[in-house]
């Protein structure tokens, strides 16, 4: 089987192989939910971290119970996995304080007791500040602290040390692959680099590192894709299942880049690898790329788009959101008007998490875009 | 921008009226009556001999309030748009003018024969979604449209709270490309979290001074807080009369009170608000009477109110429903020690940290002091019958933990709770008399 196939095999289930070997052997695993927990602390541990998704959930009928209708479809979908007894493999769950969303997901994934250790939601400040980046590295301190004790395991800082490495050369290695997207015959299409990437959260570090290094290899010899009409970006909300850039690319635009937080935003700067390692992934995390729950970094988000988009020559960008989501919905509407004064092409895209209902109509929109590139 | 803005057309005329009005019962009665009695709106409740001089009292903290930015506009003063949770008093002891986007939208819902609704639109024709709040979005869009002027600051409390408030002030300050300002909340209540609040709010100040000029002066500080710990130990007072069957203290009041809270608290008008409240109420408690006349349920409001029809607050008068309260007008805060300037802005941020909403919507739903906690601690203090949900669309967090709210109240304290889908500030989402009915056919069958 070749390295794409074994990764896309990974991010097609909430379970594989890798986790199972995993388990087999008595290792931990604990669920996360966002790009502002460090997952070197949770690896240190000697415990897998890996990224909740709502794969495979066609129904919230549970979790709408609990949450509402006003709650994000990702958010429902994940709650409804726990609720199924998806996540029962699950040895832990951590929260960050992402959104509203995720805050009431929170509550209501502690009060169903499932997951045997659930603690409070970390709480990332809304603001770049010294006294933010204090309170921050606090919190992923308590944390550290919460998971020693009852994992009974030491994270020391040689062990965090060497997740640091581990991470960053998972970083390292995405970076090349994005640079291979970057030119006029991709090796790779979106599709198949968003499950590369969600295969890379669900899975052992060493092992997805070792089958990236195949992956690049596997790419270097090959042809390439030229049968598309337009580069395209993809900037927003959670994405973690292909079946929006399927659509996308079926129509003729490639999507070469993004700003999503399971792409860019989750690799794209790596931890220093000097000093005091806490201190080091403190500051990283809490000044990574930021998602726009983050009230004060507007122009830093803008930036990294424009960046994003110049390097890789897109045509146009797609900003979506998911559907109740207003922090990438208000920022979608501010990005579009300062995308298109720039006289780059904006479709803002609202839409449903996971498996497209509404396919039509996202069909037709993404057509009407391509045309309007093509004009 | 218009010649004139609203408030200069539409309501300091309104708020110069009602704030004209004679502190005598019997000559305000006969003017209060020349106004058809469909158009009387919230001041129709004035008409209540006891309930009277509260009322004008409010009216004329409100009018104080609006004078002030007024004249704030004139003399170049700095005008600051602020999320409500956030208390005016460290407004009022810098010295410059502030308005907050939930009072603006508030009023035009009673003042424009539409509501809000030309304002809300407005921001969805920008391209806003549909699933923010028409609190914020009624307060922007007459500044958006140009119908009232931009401020000159806009300062955000809800970074913690709210994604949806801060978003939309996020917006709003680059959209008008002004400096924004905020203050961010950590999702625990505990010492910690408040150190780390102190430090945020002292921040807000100096980022205040830095952009407006001005200076906090620690004697006009200590003014200040010295009207505020007054209306505070006569708010906690009247609270405790809520215990009371028959409340003695009327359903208007409710609103009324975190109306002057949320404007004048802080000012010598804001006093004898409360003063007023605290004396009628008083006198219905000595002689054994409810506000309501016969008090029929007792219900505590577990979210917000209804602010688009203050008609509906006379027809629960009507059927015997007393409101002990709803959460916006839950103020679990203590006098402010004033014996230094240090010790007076950590109350202020004390203050600020146990704002409605920002208290109860930061964290997990289980802490102590959570929007959990604080509920079950009302209904059973209050000795409530049952509870009322009004959940606003934009409103994720709270949605997202209402059903273990829910779930909580019937355990703990044994009462059942009512949910309405509802816009507070759109009739178009649930009109009056859906609500009327949802309310009646839940007395019938549940209570």
């Amino acid at each position: 089987m070749s390295a794409l196939s074994e990764l896309t095999k990974v991010s097609e289930a909430l379970t594989n192989s890798h986790i199972e070997s995993w388990k087999g052997q008595g290792k931990k695993v604990l669920g996360y939910n966002c790009t502002y927990m460090p997952e070197e602390i949770v690896h240190a541990a000697g415990i897998l971290p890996f990224r909740m998704r709502g794969t495979g959930c066609t129904e919230t009928t549970l979790a709408d119970s609990y949450l509402a209708t006003v709650n994000c479809s990702f958010a429902r979908a994940c709650l409804e996995l726990l609720i199924e007894g998806k996540y029962d493999f699950f040895d832990g769950a951590i929260f960050v304080y992402s959104c509203d969303h995720m805050c009431a997901t929170h509550s209501n994934w502690k009060a169903h007791g499932k997951t045997p250790f659930m603690e409070n939601i970390i709480s990332v400040p809304h603001t770049i500040t010294e006294y933010g980046l204090k309170w921050y590295r606090d919190e992923i301190g308590i944390f550290r602290d919460k998971l020693e004790e009852h994992f009974e395991v030491k994270i020391t800082e040689e062990s965090l040390k060497d997740a640091i490495n581990t991470c960053n050369e998972t970083r390292s290695l995405l970076k090349r692959l994005y640079e291979l997207r970057r030119s006029d015959t991709p090796p790779i299409t979106g599709a198949q680099s968003l499950s590369v990437l969600v295969a890379g959260t669900s899975m052992p570090k060493d092992q997805y590192n070792q089958l990236l290094k195949e992956l690049l290899n596997e790419l270097a010899g090959s042809e390439g894709v030229s049968d598309y009409k337009h580069k395209l970006m993809i900037s927003g909300s959670e994405i973690d299942d292909p079946a929006l850039f399927n659509i996308i690319e079926d129509l003729g635009g490639l999507v070469v880049t993004d700003s999503l937080c399971f792409g860019t935003r989750s690799f794209w700067e790596p931890v220093r690898e000097n000093g005091d390692p806490m201190d080091a992934i403190s500051d990283r995390y809490y000044k990574h790329i930021p998602c726009p729950r983050m009230f004060d970094s507007y122009s830093k988000r803008l930036d990294f788009v424009k960046d994003m988009a110049k390097k890789a020559d897109v045509d146009g960008i797609i900003l979506e959101s998911i559907k109740y989501c207003d922090s990438h919905g208000v920022d979608n509407v501010m990005l579009e008007g300062d995308l298109e004064d720039k006289g780059i092409p904006v479709l803002v895209l609202e839409r449903e998490y996971g498996a497209l209902a509404d396919t039509g109509r996202i069909r037709t929109r993404v057509q009407a875009f391509l045309e309007r590139i093509s004009r | 921008m218009k010649e004139k803005s609203i408030l200069e057309d539409r309501l300091m005329p309104l708020m110069d009226m009602a704030s004209g009005l004679p502190d005598d019962f019997s000559k305000g009665e006969r003017m209060l009556k020349m106004i058809p009695e469909d158009r009387r709106g919230m001041i129709g409740g004035f008409l209540d001999p006891l309930s009277y001089k509260m009322g004008v009292s409010a009216m004329k903290a409100f009018s104080s309030y609006f004078k002030n930015l007024e004249q704030g506009r004139k003399e170049g003063k700095k005008v600051i748009l602020h999320s409500f949770n956030i208390p005016p008093e460290i407004f009022h002891a810098l010295d410059v003018a502030p308005i907050f986007t939930e009072l603006f939208t508030t009023l035009a819902v009673n003042v424009f024969p539409n509501g809000a609704e030309k304002y809300i639109d407005y921001c969805h024709e920008k391209g806003l979604p549909d699933s923010l709040c028409s609190a914020q979005l009624g307060g922007l869009g007459p500044i958006l449209l140009g119908d009232e002027p931009k401020p000159d600051i806009v300062v955000s409390g809800a970074p913690g709270s709210c994604d949806t408030n801060s978003k939309v002030m996020e917006y709003c300050a680059k959209t008008l490309n002004v400096p924004y300002l905020q203050i961010d909340t950590p999702a625990y209540n505990d010492e910690r979290g408040l150190d780390y609040y102190k430090i945020a709010f002292r921040d807000l100040i100096s980022g205040i001074e830095s952009i407006s000029g001005e200076k906090l002066d620690p004697d006009r500080l200590k003014e200040v807080v010295g009207y505020s710990n007054r209306a505070t130990e006569l708010y906690h007072e009247i609270n405790e009369l809520r215990r009371a069957v028959p409340c003695p203290v009327p359903n208007m009041y409710s609103l009324l009170s975190y109306g002057v809270r949320f404007t004048t608290v802080g000012q010598p008008k804001a006093v004898p608000f409360f003063e007023a409240a605290l004396a009628s109420s008083k006198e219905r408690m000595k002689r054994g009477e409810g506000a309501v006349g016969e008090e029929n349920v007792r219900c505590l409001w577990v979210y917000t109110s209804i602010y688009f029809d203050p008609e509906l607050f006379g027809w629960l008068d009507s059927i015997g429903m007393t409101v002990l309260m709803d959460m916006l007008g839950w103020f679990p805060v203590t006098p402010i020690e004033t014996s230094s300037t240090d010790a007076m802005i950590d109350g202020l941020a004390e203050e600020m940290f146990n704002y409605p909403m920002t208290r109860q919507m930061r964290g997990p739903w289980d802490a102590f002091d959570s929007w959990t906690g604080d509920m079950v601690h009302l209904a059973k203090k209050l000795n409530a019958d049952c509870c009322i949900f009004t959940g606003h669309m934009a409103c994720k967090r709270a949605w997202g933990t209402f059903g273990l709210l829910n779930t909580r109240i019937k355990e703990d304290v044994g009462i059942p709770t009512l949910t309405l889908e509802a816009d507070s500030w759109d009739k178009r989402i649930t009109p009056t008399p859906v609500i009327k009915g949802k309310i009646e056919d839940f007395l019938e069958m549940v209570i």
